[in-house]
């Protein structure tokens, strides 16, 4: 075997602990999960729906035709969906209904749709053009507390042109018949509404926990604090604020040091930090560094903590805070002290 | 606790609208007096209500596009 003697690292090298996922928020990711399931809900309502009839038809006013004969069983889940379309020409519009007899033919239910189709020219501002808007689409979702066996009706009651004449020509309508449809408004709802609680609830991670400790120290590179804490298995999560003027140099050193009950040092760090520069249109407007630590510690007790930033010239302010019992998003190195 | 809170809340989000959507709470109800919950699609409106369990219209008079039953009638 020879050995390769080249590039061969000099001096300790920085290791630090290997990521862990155990401190992850799955409250957070169950909240992620509901909003796929409000996703899966939705796309398979085309799933549940089964069309049952098309039927083309022509109406006159004071007229009603019905359409075939439809059962319509005793169901837990989705409605009995009619869907109407009316085919005006431009400048004519229309009321009519959609009837729901039962098999003696009595009226049971209906509901009338105004619709109307026109087209119109604009302009403005040396442009023109013609622009032309319908609203012909009716909609009914059916549901029974028997078994029933129906028929549907379209009725015109009323069908005029723009100035308002009566118009004694028919109009031509689909009709098309769903059962097991599923009403999507409710699910978009429930979609935005489980997304946004989910993007709080994500928000909320990095900020979770107990606060053991926040001190600010104004004008000051240096910020010591000592707190309770209760370790064991609990995520301690550190955190240094830096706040400098827009001169600031693009690098700080943080020296971190914790201490025991006993005052004696656990844990020694000292990291390099690049600086953040805040702008607001194209002028630099401030700076600061921000480091972000795990720990765990070992025994509950009073603990000591020291940041410290160098240089200490152009430091506005410097914010120490601890939180215990924390949480994360994704996968993060953890120190352990004792 | 927040965060938990929240997940509650988008739990009870979810169960609410899941349970209206596939359950149809929206539906017209046949034969059924109470029509609270009925949300009507696409401007469509229901011209009648249940009076001791038959349908009864509505008046025909508050169409807003009825002109009472043809030209010359002088309603």
């Amino acid at each position: 075997m020879i050995a390769d003697y080249s590039s061969q690292p000099t001096g300790p090298q920085p290791t630090g602990p290997q990521p862990t996922g155990r401190f992850i928020s799955r409250w957070a990711y169950v909240s992620l999960g509901l909003v796929g399931l409000m996703s899966l809900a939705l796309l398979s309502v085309p799933f549940w729906q089964r069309l049952l009839l098309t039927e083309s038809l022509s109406v006159s006013e004071g007229d009603s035709v019905e359409l075939p004969t439809i059962a319509l069983p005793l169901t837990r889940w989705g409605a009995l969906r009619v869907e109407a379309m009316a085919s005006l020409p431009w400048g004519q519009s229309a009321t009519y209904e959609i009837q729901i007899r039962d098999r003696t033919g009595q009226v049971i239910g209906s509901a009338v749709k105004d619709a109307w189709a026109e087209t119109g020219q604009w302009a403005e501002e040396g442009e023109s053009g013609t622009w032309d808007e319908t609203d012909v689409a009716a909609g009914l979702d059916l549901r029974s507390k028997q078994a029933e066996t129906l028929t549907l009706a379209i009725a015109v009651l009323d069908h005029t042109n723009t100035a308002g004449l009566d118009l004694n020509k028919p109009i031509r309508f689909t009709v098309q018949v769903y059962s097991g449809a599923i009403d999507d408004r409710y699910l978009w709802a429930g979609l935005i509404g489980t997304l946004c609680t989910t993007l709080l609830a994500f928000g909320a991670v990095p900020t979770s926990g107990r606060r053991a400790i926040s001190k600010t120290m104004r004008r000051a590179h240096e910020v010591t604090e000592r707190g309770d804490l209760k370790g064991g298995d609990r995520l301690l999560r550190l955190t240094v604020q830096v706040k400098a003027p827009p001169h600031a140099p693009s690098v700080f050193t943080l020296s971190l040091t914790i201490h025991n009950a006993d005052g004696e040092s656990i844990f020694s760090d000292r990291v390099s930090l690049a600086t953040k520069y805040s702008k607001h249109e194209g002028k630099t407007t401030g700076a600061g560094v921000r480091y972000t630590g795990f720990f765990m510690l070992a025994s509950p007790g009073s603990y000591g903590f020291s940041a410290a930033i160098a240089p200490e010239d152009p430091i506005l302010k410097t914010t120490l805070t601890v939180y215990e019992d924390a949480h994360t998003l994704i996968p993060v190195p953890v120190r352990s002290l004792s | 606790m927040l965060i938990k809170f929240l997940t509650l809340s988008t739990a009870a989000i979810a169960l609410l609208t899941l349970w209206m959507a596939y359950t149809q709470q929206s539906a017209f109800v046949l034969r059924q007096e109470n029509q609270d919950q009925h949300w009507s699609r696409s401007n469509i409106r229901t011209s009648g209500s249940y009076v001791g369990g038959r349908w009864q219209y509505s008046s025909r008079e508050t169409y807003a596009g009825f002109r009472g039953g043809g030209p010359g009638t002088g309603k």
